[in-house]
């Protein structure tokens, strides 16, 4: 068996692109062996792979030395062909006539040639394999050097190959007269060791690679990373505020990790904690630090490049913090000269930031949302109209000042910093800084009634707005986030129990900006986000199709319970045994539908007017009609609006199952008399109408 | 060894004609960097397969200015651009041997090379690259140029910009763009800083950019430099050397009515667009026209 070792080394590859890229390689290789019959599927996850900035290594082993002798058949001409058809075929194959094999096909009797082919060696197979890898590496953007024509991430500058501990010949043509022979010499850190060093496998790569300070291995980068930082935290009484992506980003831009603590100058620590976090990681990938309370203290984490060294260390920390010092500056600066003005007074400026086109500029949007919020409020239990509306009117004002120009992922939270900065009541103010949110499916709502508002009617503005000039997502298309925007509202309205008419909330937006009505495809792109959502979080399919009514946007929540309701208790025997009543009832109603097309209506049409189907009881023949009949009378026609009280709707309407049972086991619809067959029609109309307010059941699957 | 403002760029200079580049003096026509300079843009194109070129480049950003009170905004700042085509196999070494030659050495620093795309929209080029950190502070810009006017570059030229100002902020350690010793000469023997050279021009050009610009002379100049650029590509045999004096005027022009804030988000885009039909134009003129001498 076989080890094969592959090593890109090149400049340095952007951080963001590591992972996919080592992942690729090690399946490209990998599958690409065990598609040759080189290794077996077996030993898929002893692939072993690293990689760094300017590294990248694929492990594998248990290879077979060679490819098994196959043989191949080919087609020749058909049986009836001329001699002549049948020479060239034998001679293009290199072999006799009396080799030829017949053999039935469906399109008739044909000459084949059974060919052997010879199983290549690992030695010829790899060096292909590599060119396609390196000619076809899937970068999400790469670039040509010097005079390539073949293109990588950086520029490559070698290829080490390495079979059973020694080199591999070959090489990769770049074209323009550039190739890369391969080879197995490896080199560590380029700072501090020049020479290269034979490679032999790729553990002893590793510990090699380790020891000429490179830990190839992210996960090592990223432990050693995360436990120096802590330790340094730890030992100023602090904690490590986490950042998953900055820590992330930072594993792929060093080789040796280093972690230094520097300190921020006390004049910068009047700055919010958002704004000295977002500034540190933004422009310079520092880690902060804060203290017990959660409050940001005066020091920053840097992640240098290199061995520790306590002289250089004390020269890169007081260069980082300088950098930062004049980082912050600017930041110091823009939070004393945005205060200057008031939030409303920035307001005036928003006419100079097109909103979209056709959908004029922010300071309409403002102007309209200060007006929706105050129709949205209405229905926001222990929310204050007037300070919903206020917030709406400067919820905008922060995005022209310098801050929010300079770090736009503080939009709203800087605007609820000058909001407190100038007084204004606390619930404007939280409405102000929270009503971005939620900006996903997981991120936090926003925390007052008044906050829900402001994003209501930020978002609802959006979506009424972008749908009248005919943008809309289109599969992985969403330029503007619609799709987030309808999911914030689905959540506020579920997790808050928000009872509002959006088709009316719609009209009024659409009327703020001067339509004549709402697009007609918003409501069905509302409900169809709805059943996304609903499925997400585990709800079967069958369920949401059968309670979600498209485009019906009156009351979402009450849409939501009665899903969660149905879902419930279709686990439950009350469920079950209403499905079966609905069933037995139904299946009755189509079949004798089909059979008399002309005198009974439509089945599902009818259902829409059961309550004003007449029965004649002096036509019931059988006790179970006037049971059946009677019951049906009893149950209520409200299904509830909470989940709670549609599960007892759902509980009560289950006693139908006893009197439908025996309607069915006593009495034959089907009688002679047209009337009464008709009435006894009628009254399974009656009970199908019934069931269907809940939901509708034709489409539960189980 | 000499770290003052002057000895900076001389010994940038000196470094890089060492390692055989041309070493040019600046273009003598406001541009907003030295990407703009045609010993980049057009030669970057053609017709030569090795080019390698140095200069300093004063360069104008019209918005950047803060009336001389921001430590390290400027409208008007220098750059130091080196070009090598094709780039070499050692791109990486020899730029950080300049920097050793500077002054700045790399084995007491913590340099990064963090990803940088580079894109101008206005010139039709893009280019891969990162730009270089020491000790947290970005230095320089690294770029392998893939495409210039709309064409492809072969072979790829590699394009090193240092902001001449902030490495020299970063190596004398200063904070305050206008406090930099510019000469190396102590202030009581007549030394002169940064600011006694530049603070009043900082003042008056903010002032001139953001005030006082007469837009619709700029306007007028703007459409004046676009007919003669269509003009001069338009004859035959086309010019476009001087076409391309034209789209570099335009260019600044389109800054200046920027910064005076009279462009809309839309009209803006209309503008970056004419811009670069210009480029676009005396990109192509001069590759057809460097291409006919050659093969001549």
């Amino acid at each position: 068996m076989s080890e094969l070792f592959v090593e890109f080394i090149c400049e340095e590859i952007p951080a963001r692109m590591q992972k996919n890229a080592i992942n690729h390689m090690a399946k490209f290789l990998t599958s690409s062996l065990i598609e040759a019959g080189l290794l077996d599927v077996a030993f898929v996850n002893d692939t072993k792979s690293a990689i760094g900035p300017r590294h990248m290594a694929v492990g594998l082993s248990s290879l077979r030395k060679k490819q098994s002798d196959r043989v191949i058949e080919k087609r020749g001409p058909k049986i009836d062909a001329s001699q002549q058809a049948i020479e060239g075929f034998c001679k293009s194959n290199g072999i006799s006539p009396t080799h030829l094999v017949r053999k039935n096909t469906s399109k008739g009797v044909f000459y084949f040639a059974e060919l052997k082919e010879k199983g290549k060696t690992i030695k010829t197979f790899i060096p292909e394999i590599i060119y396609k890898l390196v000619s076809e590496f899937p970068w999400p953007k790469s670039q040509r050097w010097g005079t390539s024509r073949v293109s990588w991430v950086r520029p490559l500058h070698y290829i080490n190959v390495v079979l059973d501990s020694e080199v591999l010949p070959g090489s990769v043509d770049l074209g323009g007269d550039m190739s890369i022979n391969f080879n197995n010499v490896g080199y560590g850190h380029s700072f501090h060791h020049k020479d290269g060093f034979k490679i032999f496998g790729f553990d002893s790569y590793i510990s090699k690679m380790r020891d000429l300070d490179v830990l190839v291995d992210v996960q090592e980068r990223r432990s050693k990373i995360l436990k120096n930082a802590t330790n340094i935290a730890e030992q100023k009484g602090l904690e490590l505020v986490g950042d998953d992506s900055l820590l992330e980003e930072v594993c792929g831009l060093v080789e040796y990790p280093n972690v230094l603590c520097g300190e921020i100058d006390s004049k910068f620590m009047c700055l919010p904690d958002e704004v000295l976090v977002t500034s540190m990681r933004v422009h310079q990938k520092y880690f902060a630090l804060k203290n017990k309370d959660g409050k940001i203290e005066p020091y920053f984490l840097v992640v240098a490049n290199r061995k520790p060294n306590k002289k250089i260390d004390s020269i890169i920390v007081k260069g980082n913090e300088r950098v930062l010092r004049a980082r912050l500056s600017d930041a110091l600066f823009f939070w004393e000269s945005d205060q200057v003005k008031s939030l409303k007074a920035h307001r005036e400026k928003l006419g100079s930031i097109m909103f979209y086109a056709g959908l004029g500029q922010v300071s309409d949007k403002v102007d309209r949302m200060e007006e929706l919020a105050a129709s949205i409020a209405k229905f926001i239990p222990g929310c204050s109209q007037f300070d919903a509306s206020q917030a709406a009117s400067l919820s905008k004002s922060d995005l022209v000042t310098g801050m929010v120009g300079e770090f736009p992922e503080l939009q709203g939270i800087m605007g609820g910093y000058y909001a407190s900065a100038q007084s204004i009541v606390e619930s404007q103010t939280l409405a102000i800084r929270d009503h971005y949110l939620p900006k996903g499916g997981e991120d936090r709502l926003p925390e007052t009634a008044e906050g829900i508002v402001v994003s209501m009617a930020d978002k609802i503005d959006t979506l009424v707005g972008f749908f009248a000039v005919n943008v809309r997502p289109t599969g992985s298309k969403d330029p503007f986030a619609l799709r987030r925007a309808a999911l914030g509202i689905l959540r506020m309205i579920e997790e808050r129990a928000i009872q509002i008419p959006l088709d009316q909330i719609f009209e009024k937006a659409a009327d703020l900006y001067g339509f004549k009505k709402v697009d007609d495809e918003l409501a069905t792109f509302i409900t169809e986000r709805l059943k996304v959502r609903l499925k997400d979080n585990g709800i079967s399919y069958d369920v949401v199709s059968a309670a979600i009514i498209d485009a019906d946007i009156q009351n979402i929540y009450n849409q939501i319970e009665k899903v969660k309701a149905l879902e419930e208790m279709l686990k439950k025997p009350s469920g079950v045994k209403l499905l079966e009543s609905w069933r037995r009832a139904a299946n009755m109603l189509v079949a004798e539908t089909k059979k008399f097309k002309t005198e009974v209506n439509s089945f599902y049409s009818s259902l829409q007017f059961a309550d004003e189907i007449a029965i004649d009881e002096s036509l019931f023949k059988f006790p179970a009609e006037m049971k059946l009949f009677k019951i049906v009378a009893t149950l209520p026609n409200e299904v509830g609006e909470t989940q709670k009280q549609i599960c007892q709707t759902i509980q009560q309407y289950s006693s139908l199952y006893e009197p439908i049972t025996e309607f069915f086991e006593t009495v034959i619809v089907n009688d002679n008399d047209k009337k009464i067959r008709n009435n006894r029609l009628n009254l399974l109309k009656i009970v199908c109408g019934k069931i269907n307010l809940i939901a509708d059941f034709d489409k539960i699957e189980r | 060894m000499q770290t003052d403002f002057q000895s900076i760029f001389l010994n940038l200079q000196t470094y890089w004609a060492k390692q055989g580049c041309v070493i040019l003096q600046p273009y003598d026509m406001e541009v907003g960097a030295g990407t703009f300079h045609p010993a980049t843009t057009l030669r970057s194109l053609g017709p030569d397969f090795h080019w390698k070129v140095a200069y300093v480049q004063p360069s104008r950003r019209p918005n950047d200015g803060r009336y001389a009170e921001n430590p390290n905004r400027l409208q008007h700042y220098y750059q130091f651009q080196t070009i090598i085509k094709p780039s070499p196999e050692n791109a990486q070494d020899l730029y950080l041997g300049s920097l050793q030659a500077i002054g700045l050495d790399v084995h007491k620093h913590d340099i990064r090379f963090v990803e940088d795309d580079w894109e101008s929209p206005t010139l039709g080029a893009w280019g891969l690259g990162w730009e270089v950190w020491c000790d947290g502070m970005e230095v320089s810009q690294f770029t392998y140029f893939q495409q210039v006017g709309g064409i492809e570059c072969h072979p790829v030229p590699l394009e090193l910009t240092y902001g001449l100002e902030r490495l020299a902020m970063f190596i004398q350690e200063i904070e305050t763009v206008y406090d930099l010793d510019w000469d190396g000469v102590p202030t009581h023997r007549g030394g002169k800083k940064y600011g006694d050279i530049f603070k009043l021009a900082e003042k008056e050009f903010s002032t001139w950019n953001f005030e006082l610009a007469d837009t619709s002379i700029l306007f007028s100049h703007f459409n004046d430099a676009e007919t003669e650029c269509a003009h001069l590509l338009s004859v035959e045999p086309a010019l476009p050397l001087p076409a391309y004096d034209q789209c570099m005027k335009a260019s600044h022009l389109f800054n200046l009515l920027d910064a005076r804030g009279v462009l809309s988000v839309t009209e803006r885009q209309n503008y970056i667009g004419r811009v670069r039909q210009l480029s676009k134009g005396c990109c192509e003129a001069w590759v057809a026209k460097t291409r006919e001498s050659n093969s001549e």
